[in-house]
């Protein structure tokens, strides 16, 4: 039979965003606490797991008091997370937008040219150039249904979105129990950084590629179309989860 | 009603509990309840947040001792605590002083 105590410290311990050394301190404090009081409890004639049971309820659920126990890291540590999981929506961006190129001259044959890729004929040069699109979701729905990649590429990224934002919570818990603050910085800098070369040396491409085209606007719609997604996708599970808090 | 009045007055409660010397968080609790004669009767929940906020604040200060089983952690006024809490009360003694001169004035 499980011990209530360890198991409301197990899921404590996946819910604090600190550091390794400071995680210890406090799962160790409140370990001490709950033991304490359960010994009080069965003093006072609960039965052992009984008592146990009760002093974890009578602390607060390992969510909340994970908020308030991580102290001002979580604060850093929440805009990291957010941080990293821009990066993702950026990555699976450009994953889905190369497999997009792919698809869409397959969907174009398939359809008989009704859904004809914008970028397998190269229009990116000229509809663009003379129709700057800041937002390229407008390009789609402004009378221009032919353009297969783009379509697909924003699909995609919305359901990537969305799915992030469903497992927003899920993710920061399993990177609260992996990494310190200080590590998911790091390693959100190293994505961010990597993407800023990744689209520097794309954009380089396709100026030498196109010329001076549209090229440009359209990277800034694209990059305020994931940034959007993935805010919405962040702050949404972020704000049930303080309002959880502060219950 | 009863939550609210606790909020602002919490680190109030717990570094005049410690000035009747040094506790760990579970004792400081339960004297608060013994102080108060069962009014102050503290979610938990509330009480470790406040104390570490205390101790980053410079007010309170802890060290951990071994006691049969396991590990305690013990908390301790600061000198700079102790500033803390003289001023405060002389606030709070104002405040119940002022809202006190307000009520008999309507009743």
């Amino acid at each position: 039979m499980n011990d209530p105590i360890a198991t409301y410290v197990a899921d404590l311990q996946k819910e604090l965003a600190t550091s390794p050394r400071r995680r210890a301190a406090v799962l160790a404090e409140v370990e001490d606490h709950l033991r304490h009081a359960a010994r009080d409890l069965a003093g006072e004639g609960y039965a052992e797991r009984d008592a146990s049971q009760l002093a974890v309820a009578r602390f607060g659920t390992a969510r909340s008091m994970g908020v308030k126990l991580s102290g001002g890291a979580r604060g850093a540590w929440l805009v990291f997370g957010w941080y990293l999981q821009l990066m993702v929506v950026l990555g699976a961006g450009v994953a889905l937008f190369g497999a997009a190129l792919l698809v869409a001259p397959a969907l174009s044959a398939a359809t008989g040219g009704a859904l004809e890729s914008e970028w397998a004929r190269q229009s990116l040069q000229s509809d663009i150039s003379r129709e700057p699109c800041w937002l390229s979701i407008r390009c789609v729905t402004g009378g221009r249904p032919n353009q297969a990649d783009v379509l697909l590429f924003e699909a995609g990224l919305t359901v990537t979105g969305l799915a992030i934002a469903a497992g927003h919570h899920t993710v920061q818990r399993r990177l609260a129990a992996w990494a310190s603050p200080e590590t998911v910085s790091r390693l959100g800098a190293a994505l961010l950084g990597g993407f800023a070369l990744l689209t520097l040396a794309w954009g380089i491409w396709g100026w030498t590629f196109y010329g001076t085209n549209g090229a440009g606007a359209n990277w800034v719609g694209v990059v305020l179309l994931f940034g959007g997604v993935a805010f919405v996708g962040a702050r949404w599970p972020w704000q049930a989860h303080e309002a959880a808090s502060a219950s | 009603m009863q939550t609210d009045r606790l909020k602002g007055n919490l680190e109030l409660l717990l570094l005049s509990a410690l000035t009747m010397g040094p506790a760990h968080g579970y004792g400081l609790i339960r004297r608060l309840r013994e102080m108060s004669e069962g009014f102050f009767d503290l979610p938990e929940g509330t009480v470790y947040p406040a104390l570490h906020r205390l101790e980053r604040e410079g007010l309170v200060s802890s060290s951990w001792t071994d006691e049969p089983g396991r590990p305690r952690k013990s908390y301790r006024l600061t000198p700079v605590g102790e500033r803390q809490l003289a001023v405060e009360r002389v606030a709070w003694q104002r405040f119940g002083t002022a809202v006190g001169a307000v009520m008999r004035g309507t009743s």
